[in-house]
């Protein structure tokens, strides 16, 4: 009786298997567009990672054989077994690039935990060789970040962070400036990044440019998420920078009474502190009191 | 006794009724669940317990992600066992208890019984989901809690203790509240229906349910090569292998993307356009197997 | 219109690639509207193939069956048929009372108009009492009485009823009997399929005998059993003398083929010991 519907199931088949096909190639072009895709899987993959783990990942368990893999790299670094961790750390990140976290603890694991510990291994007695251990992790931990972003192109944290490895770990303050401000260029980075480009310049000897920095801040808006920035610090470094660079009087920001390198300095009274007055404790994250503008 | 007594027993015609449908899906849905399919439950407590304890680490960030990959993978996995297992149990255990002739005697079409058998496990599957994404949802919100106040007892040292708080605050927050694990939930019970039409529509010609599980299990694991084999085969050969490609492709569902489990986890977003799509997809092929389905099973012979 | 007519009803069953089973071979029958139909034959002879060609189970090889003018194809010839099949097995986890409202419903049977009708055909299976336990607990007996019930449930103008009897007690052998009765009286058709040949000559009209596919015999069941050559007649309260003379008289007459007390059956006896019946 088959015979009787074989040439309908196939009438339906032939009509709808290009509709199929066609639709599922839209599908994955808005995948794409979404930025959705996973990692793919290639045989690079597969030489880094255990058979099961490589059939867990084609099976669809590619997250969670990442926690664990993760978990592991943790385990390591208590063990502080580094040789055993890095290739770890390396197979997380080619198994789910887009995971920021892994990159930042990853790179915060190579440059400021593990050269720290290498640089005081008792065991490696000649100190050179130490030091030269210690700078290996830091370049490790900067390439790390380095390909994170080129992985991540549209992170703020990546670029925010790259900088601030440069600035404590390799003192490279202009080029940690650049990098924090191409992180400060994303609207959704907070308001302690941008300081960081003032801060970054101040420490590479580039007052002029840090110092035009806080007055750009200092002149711009100060609704929305600005209305929590430090004005008070910044006023305090824009007025120290200015009297560094002796910056003459009719082009500081504030008015010339309340700069003490100047003859008509006023000093303003001091106000004795008031013993019933307990300032109450702030939880971390509130927002700050706004400063009066002066 | 003279007087007719079913409204319909004198017409003409018999219309498809919607009614009947619901009668065999509610039947259906009352067998699945007498055979304790409801013990998934317990499982799933149990490694949403396991997650959240076994997975506790140095970052925040990355302990939440291993709690909600592991939730979220068993919702995807248990589902989709339902989904084959259950329905493909559900023919061939009508012919075997000969239950089918009681109800395939009576005035009913074929296609509202097979339909009522789908209706039913879809609606039963789509319960089960919910279920597990309220339990998952309560357990994420708990950790959420414990996480934050951990975050704001102490905190990493650094110049700018206050704002990493603060940013590690709202990294949670955007992770425990995403609103794509809805839809990324929403899309896995799509794939749970393909599964389910796709499993009747087998079962329709498969000899035993052992059979039939072990095509759905096997069309499974190949869904997800299908992605990878779309791309490397669309781009060579001639006409002919293309139509022979497609005519392959045709019988095993990409469910790659509604999967994505462990995209949106890592922060991606769904946009409404993909997701309603993906949707749709899931709908037409979910229907153009049933149609298939229906027409072996017309012509099978009890 | 016949309630059921089948005009070369063949069917053809594939075995393996190439050899091909005749379960039915040109079958033509009619049955009447409001008769009891008696389908019988050995094992393999097509009863089965029948019942499920006319409940469209099965399509027909060649020719057609129709059930009061409707092809039996359709779903709609169905709205005025009920089956109980052989060796009926229901949801084993509802109970009496359930099973006759997921079938009722089924048939679009609904509302008061279904409670009402699903009391009815308990009591008249006589399973009141019974309507709350499930269906795993039920005996042989009790399933077959069910499965009546349900058949009635949609009150349909045909009945088929294949093996009735089957593993029933005698009592319910005889309550299934007085049914099939009761039925008829009702203007119900039914057809019965069944291997108790006792119970087929008490409640059938007319039979027809199957044997590998084709019909060997129809008609009318008084017709086809009388012996057209013989004459019974049964007396009581004659002495000796009388029993010879009138003996002797047949014997001038034509031919003493026997002279004996008339038995009484098995069946009444039994049921003078057991006493009582269930369907009233």
């Amino acid at each position: 009786m088959w015979s009787r519907y074989w040439w309908k199931a196939l009438l339906i088949i032939l009509v709808f298997s290009p509709v199929k096909f066609y639709w599922e190639g839209d599908i994955r072009q808005l995948t794409r567009a979404s930025g959705l895709f996973s990692a793919g899987f290639n045989m690079d993959m597969r030489g880094k990672i255990t058979q099961d783990a490589a059939v867990a990942v084609l099976g669809g368990f590619r997250g969670i054989v990442t926690d664990f893999m993760w978990l592991d790299a943790h385990n390591d670094w208590e063990k502080r077994q580094w040789f055993r961790m890095k290739p770890k750390l390396d197979t997380v990140v080619l198994l789910q690039p887009h995971f920021l976290d892994y990159w930042d603890i990853g790179a915060w694991h190579m440059a400021w935990n593990i050269s720290y510990d290498v640089s005081v291994n008792t065991a490696e007695p000649r100190e050179a060789f130490r030091l030269k251990e210690q700078r290996h992790w830091i370049d490790e931990g900067e390439k790390f970040l380095r390909e994170a972003i080129a992985n991540n192109p549209d992170s703020w944290l990546l670029y925010f962070k790259l900088g601030w490895l440069l600035d404590q770990k390799k003192q490279d303050f202009k080029q940690a400036a650049v990098y924090f401000r191409k992180a400060a260029e994303f609207p959704e980075a907070p308001t302690y990044v941008r300081r960081q480009i003032g801060h970054a310049l101040t420490k590479g000897g580039m007052k002029k440019e840090a110092l035009e920095h806080w007055k750009k801040i200092w002149n711009g808006p100060r609704t929305g998420e600005n209305q929590y920035e430090l004005w008070d610090r910044i006023e305090a470094w824009i007025r120290e920078l200015e009297m560094q660079l002796k910056v003459p009087f009719s082009e500081r920001t504030f008015p010339e009474n309340t700069y003490p390198d100047s003859s008509k300095y006023i000093q303003p009274p001091k106000t004795p502190p008031n013993p019933t007055h307990t300032t109450p404790a702030q939880p971390a994250f509130a927002p700050r009191p706004k400063t009066p503008k002066k | 006794m003279s007087t007719p007594v079913a409204d319909i027993a004198d017409q003409e015609t018999l219309s498809f009724s919607l009614a009947r449908v619901w009668v065999i899906a509610t039947n259906t849905m009352t067998e699945v669940i007498r055979q304790k399919v409801l013990y998934v439950f317990v499982i799933f407590t149990l490694v949403l317990i396991g997650a959240s304890s076994f997975f506790t680490q140095f970052s925040f960030t990355t302990e939440l992600k291993s709690i909600i990959d592991t939730c979220l993978g068993a919702i995807k996995y248990l589902t989709a066992l339902i989904a084959i297992v259950g329905t493909a149990m559900l023919l061939p255990s009508e012919i075997e208890n000969r239950t089918i002739y009681t109800i395939l005697t009576k005035p009913v079409y074929r296609i509202e019984f097979l339909l009522g058998k789908v209706v039913g496990m879809s609606v039963l599957l789509l319960i089960v989901t919910a279920a597990m994404s309220l339990l998952f949802g309560a357990v994420l919100f708990v950790k959420e809690k414990t996480l934050i106040a951990s975050a704001l007892q102490g905190s990493v040292g650094g110049a700018h203790v206050s704002d990493q708080v603060q940013q590690a605050v709202a990294a949670i927050h955007a992770q425990a509240r995403n609103p794509d694990l809805l839809k990324a939930i929403a899309l896995l019970f799509a794939q749970s229906v393909i599964l389910v039409s796709m499993t009747i529509m087998v079962s329709t010609f498969a000899t035993s349910s052992l059979f039939s599980i072990i095509i759905m299990l096997l069309v499974y694991f190949c869904a997800p090569l299908s992605a990878v084999a779309h791309e490397v085969w669309s781009a060579q050969g001639s006409p002919l292998s293309h139509a022979g490609l497609m005519f392959i492709n045709f019988f095993i569902p990409d469910l790659s993307s509604m999967t994505l489990v462990d995209d949106v986890v890592v922060g991606k977003t769904v946009s409404m356009a993909f997701f309603w799509s993906t949707c749709g997809y899931a709908a037409f092929y979910s229907l153009v197997v049933f149609a298939l389905g229906t027409l072996i099973f017309q012509e099978k012979e009890l | 219109m016949y309630a059921v007519e089948t005009k070369d009803l063949t069917k053809h069953f594939r075995v393996g690639l190439k050899r091909k089973v005749i379960a039915l071979d040109h079958l033509n029958l009619q049955v009447r509207e409001g008769e009891v139909y008696g389908l019988l034959g050995p094992n393999g002879s097509g009863k089965s193939t029948t019942l499920k060609l006319v409940l469209g189970l099965h399509q027909p090889t060649e020719g057609e069956a129709t059930v009061f003018g409707r092809s039996s194809e359709t779903v709609v010839s169905r709205l005025h048929v009920g089956l109980l099949p052989e060796n009926p097995y229901f949801y084993r986890y509802l109970n009496g009372e359930e099973t006759l409202r997921f079938y009722g419903r089924l048939c679009r049977v609904t509302g008061p108009k279904l409670e009402e009708k699903i009391n009815e055909l308990l009591e008249l299976v006589g399973l009141s009492q019974s309507r709350h336990r499930r269906l795993a607990g039920y005996s042989k007996g009790m399933l077959q009485r069910i499965g009546l019930a349900q058949a009635m449930i949609h009150d349909p103008k045909l009945l088929l009823l294949d093996e009735p009897t089957a593993g029933v007690d005698p009592e319910g052998s005889i309550d299934i009997r007085n049914l099939i009765i009761k039925l008829k009286k009702m203007g119900k058709t039914v057809i019965l399929c069944s291997h108790l040949l006792s119970q087929v000559q008490d409640v059938c009209d007319r039979i027809s005998i199957l044997r590998y596919g084709k019909m060997v015999l129809e008609g009318n069941v008084k017709e086809l059993l009388s012996k057209k050559d013989q004459y019974q007649f049964v007396g009581s309260g004659l002495t000796e003398q009388d029993k010879k003379a009138i003996e002797a008289l047949i014997a001038s007459r034509g031919k003493l083929v026997s002279a004996s007390h008339p038995t009484s059956t098995l069946e009444d006896l039994y049921m003078e010991s057991v006493g009582g019946t269930k369907i009233i």
